[in-house]
């Protein structure tokens, strides 16, 4: 196992290296018409501050150079200042934004999917059944209601309407823990509802073909118990594709933060992106980017160990 | 006979009585002879431009008006250097020393604010490279100038200067400083303090300093100590009035000289609170009642969290709910809120920058101008972008009571056909130029109204948004007449600024020429007080309008909501999402 986690983890590597080329390459596109410097020397700047910003920050130095440059800095931990304000260093900046988000999806992940399990197996236990179709139908509407619509409703219905949560804002872990889970249910709810409608899709049609699987017919015939049989037999290979989805969904909710952070008016790295599109803040888009990246692909790892643990014969076959 | 002396001896002694207690400014200069010197204090008792809204904070004790006097006495050296006019300030000086004497309330703040705002305050604390009038919104916590606007009024009037005034001539402006009056970091305001802001302002240059800021001074020639608490501005012009309004702005927003160059990684000014905490994107900002405040009795929380930044959902979800105590708020959502709101006005319009024709030659021709006037639907445009009818305006003035409101002003309402009339009586059509508009809000909305009613005349005019988006870029593009038409914000805390920055030899009039009799109007006001220049500002604006070359849309009203335990609350005139918290209260 532990040479296949080794394998897993050098064959990111490669992938890291591509993130970092592709976010340099979109971050030269945006200098088009100096406006790295532009920013830098601020609105109405002149043309010597421009030129002595370009110098200073080798703006006019060969790509190539440029690129090993920058990414000498980030292996050594500089993902340089913002462009916006030159006493932010992008670091710090992503530091402060990265916990609102993996909190918001770490939360959203663990309502989605144990909610989503669960109910996929109740809906595979009898498929066609009054269960089933109601879990079908809500499951297929949430599906269809952006996440953004359902964070707004609850924030309005919840928050503003019966004052039960705050509607808005982030509570730090270290400020206080109860403010730091009160703070994160809505948002995590609005963000982890498709997860759990996918994951209760996918369960109940994985859950219920292993159900009529032949191993479990004939574990069911030598009278093992319905717990046993759906937790020790029917559910390890039924969790395989689903894990899978689990993977795809971890990833786009680290993208559909972002409009959950809005909705919430939470400072995340959806949000911190998105303003550093809007402001052509070059240097925080390419270290959030990267970071962003290296989330998912360690999502992915994650996914592709846990492969291995449900699967021997992945880890064999590697 | 010895009653009637009874009686004049008491006249006299009411009259000393009534003197001193009032300074005596300008009833000594009214008994000396029609000295027309121009001053102001922040407590002259019998003066209606007082900056504060509380009369206790006027100490009216005659002993310690006499020692302050004795202390504050301007070396007589000083009045042998210059003409009258500096003689003139020494008198000033002695008068303002005596009438002024501050009283010192109790430091008690209490409770906690949470504040939710739109903007974000780029660049952090540095009041001079982020000229949004927004950022006031932030500022006035840490910064305070030497004067300010008056809410009410929207008058300039003194604030860390006791007083100042204005030399006969309009080229000196002296100002004579409170004492005891320390920054955040334990340094202390004095005449120095603001040499070395106006002089760093001036010669700094960007990142640090903005050039529109660092225009705000370019007035000024030279700053001269006079002592610790008197400061003399030098001015290369008779422009006391224009550097009076660039300092209620950034520029007259005094740093801590240790963190000049700095002030964004240390911001410390001699606001009522300082910058406890910050984010390092400046969204989420703690502040803290400084104890050292030089008017206690104004620090009124103990603490304060400003966010920046939130959607406007986001900013009356939070003040719905109670989760901020004030917010900024789209105007029509004034209904849902618990507690009170105010509004905040700024004027939208269109600039003819290339009104002599330069680049369009077409736009020399007043008929055109007035035209494309004509041919603008203000009360079309503003149901679109969630405004009342009443806001679509042609002069600077909104209402008949505000400043520089012009009575009897001609220029064309909106009408197509004499628009189209126009035109053909010009000769010219079929030209085009350019617009450059913020890109977001309600900007390219008016923008895209005018060019769409601009069609209706032949005329063709294209659409830019800034890059990189700004205030700061909007004006440097305006003063370089990058586009011949440019839809702007006459958002300046004083219609004065507005004019004199647009008009003239100002920084903002590429073309460098006004029309007929303007520069006069501009150089009227500018030596004389904001109440005494209205006149000559409204006949200057009455001019640029009927020209056509001011093209004025609308006034657009933002509000800020506040709860029902908020009081103290005193908005700046003028300014957007902006109020002053000194006085400010959170109870509950």
């Amino acid at each position: 196992m532990a040479k296949y986690i080794g394998i897993r983890v050098l064959a990111t590597i490669p992938l890291l290296f591509a993130i970092a080329v592709v976010t340099f390459l979109i971050a030269v596109a945006m200098e088009a018409n100096g406006s790295i410097a532009g920013q830098v020397c601020g609105e109405g700047a002149t043309i010597e501050c421009i030129a002595e910003v370009e110098e200073s920050l080798g703006l006019n130095d060969p790509l190539p150079s440029r690129f090993v440059s920058w990414l000498g800095d980030v292996v050594q931990g500089d993902l340089g200042v913002s462009l916006l304000d030159r006493n932010a260093g992008v670091g710090e900046l992503i530091g402060e934004r990265i916990w609102p988000s993996l909190s918001i999806v770490g939360l959203s992940l663990i309502i989605g999917i144990s909610l989503g399990m669960l109910m996929g197996i109740i809906a595979a236990i009898q498929p066609g059944g009054l269960v089933d179709r109601i879990f079908s139908i809500t499951a297929a509407s949430v599906i269809a209601a952006p996440g953004f619509l359902i964070g707004m409703m609850l924030s309005w219905g919840i928050g503003v309407e019966l004052g039960w949560l705050s509607p808005i804002g982030y509570t730090p872990f270290g400020e206080s823990v109860t403010g730091w889970f009160k703070s994160l249910i809505l948002p995590s709810i609005a963000l982890g509802m498709p997860t759990l409608a996918i994951v209760q899709r996918q369960l109940r049609s994985s859950m219920a073909n292993a159900l009529q699987s032949r191993y479990v017919l004939a574990a069911r015939a030598r009278g093992v118990g319905r717990a046993t049989l759906i937790g020790r037999h029917a559910l390890p290979n039924a969790m395989i594709p689903t894990i899978t989805v689990i993977g795809f969904r971890a990833a786009a909710a680290i993208g559909l933060t972002t409009a959950i952070e809005i909705v919430f008016g939470i400072r995340g790295m959806g949000e911190l992106l998105v303003t550093s599109i809007l402001n052509r803040n070059v240097t925080v888009l390419q270290g959030g980017m990267l970071v962003v990246g290296l989330v998912v692909a360690t999502v992915n790892l994650l996914v592709d160990i846990s492969y291995g643990f449900l699967n021997p014969k992945v880890r064999l076959n590697k | 006979m010895l009653n009637q002396w009874k009686r004049l001896l008491a006249v006299l002694l009411a009259f000393a009585m009534v003197a001193t207690a009032c300074g005596g400014s300008d009833s000594d200069d009214a008994a000396s002879g029609g000295d027309d010197t121009a001053a102001a204090t922040t407590t002259d008792d019998g003066g209606d431009d007082d900056a504060m809204d509380d009369d206790e904070a006027m100490d009216d004790d005659a002993m310690d008006d006499d020692e302050a006097m004795d202390d504050e006495e301007p070396d007589s050296s000083e009045g042998d250097v210059d003409d009258v006019g500096n003689v003139e300030v020494d008198e000033e000086a002695a008068n303002c020393a005596s009438g002024v004497e501050l009283e010192v309330g109790e430091f008690a703040p209490s409770g906690h604010a949470d504040i939710g705002f739109g903007f974000i305050l780029t660049g952090g604390f540095n009041p001079h490279n982020n000229q949004a009038p927004a950022a006031f919104g932030y500022y006035g916590y840490v910064y305070e100038g030497m004067v300010r606007q008056d809410a009410e009024t929207g008058e300039i009037v003194p604030w860390l200067a006791k007083c100042f005034e204005i030399s006969e001539a309009g080229d000196q402006l002296t100002f004579f400083l409170h004492e005891g009056v320390t920054f955040h970091d334990g340094e202390p305001f004095n005449a120095a303090a603001v040499k070395a802001n106006i002089e760093f302002i001036k010669t700094a240059g960007p990142p640090e300093v903005l050039p529109p800021v660092a225009g705000q001074m370019a007035a000024v020639d030279s700053v001269e100590v006079i002592d610790d608490l008197t400061v003399q501005f030098n001015l290369n012009s008779p422009a006391a009035a224009l550097v009076l309004s660039g300092l209620i702005r950034n520029s007259g927003l005094i740093v801590s000289p240790a963190s000049l160059g700095n002030a964004a990684a240390n911001p410390a000014g001699t606001g009522p609170y300082f910058v406890e905490s910050e984010s390092a994107d400046h969204t989420d900002i703690n502040f803290g009642a400084f104890p050292d405040y030089w008017q206690p009795q104004l620090v009124g929380m103990e603490t304060v969290n400003l966010q920046g930044g939130l959607s406007p959902q986001v900013r009356l979800d939070g003040l719905t709910s109670g989760e901020f105590d004030i917010a900024t708020i789209n105007n029509n959502e004034q209904d849902l809120v618990p507690g009170f709101s105010t509004d905040i006005t700024v004027r939208i319009g269109f600039v003819v920058a290339d009104w002599q024709g330069e680049q369009i030659p077409a736009l020399a021709n007043r008929d055109v101008r007035c035209a494309m006037a004509a041919a603008l639907n203000r009360e079309g445009i503003v149901p679109q972008i969630g405004q009342s009818v009443d806001s679509a305006i042609k002069q600077f003035a909104v209402t008949s009571s505000d400043y520089a409101y012009i009575d009897d002003l001609e220029s064309p309402d909106f009408d197509l056909e004499l628009a189209q009339s126009l035109m053909a009586a010009s000769g010219e059509s079929g030209f085009e130029f350019s617009n450059g508009h913020l890109p977001g809000g309600f900007w390219p909305v008016i923008a895209s109204a005018f060019s769409g009613a601009l069609t209706e005349i032949d005329i063709s005019m294209n659409n830019e948004a800034l890059d990189p988006p700004g205030a700061g870029e909007m004006f440097a593009r305006l003063a370089r007449a990058q586009h011949p038409v440019q839809i702007v914000a006459f958002n300046e805390p004083n219609a004065l600024m507005s004019l004199i920055a647009r008009t003239g030899q100002g920084g903002l009039n590429p073309s460098k020429v006004s029309p007929d009799g303007v520069d006069e109007l501009v150089e009227s006001a500018k030596g004389k007080t904001f109440e005494d220049g209205e006149a000559d500002v409204a006949a200057a604006w009455k001019i640029m309008v009927e020209e056509c070359i001011f093209i004025i849309n609308n006034a657009l009203f933002t509000s800020i909501g506040f709860q029902e335990n908020v009081t103290g609350v005193d908005h700046i005139k003028g300014i957007p999402v902006s109020f002053w918290p000194h006085g400010v209260r959170v109870d509950g």
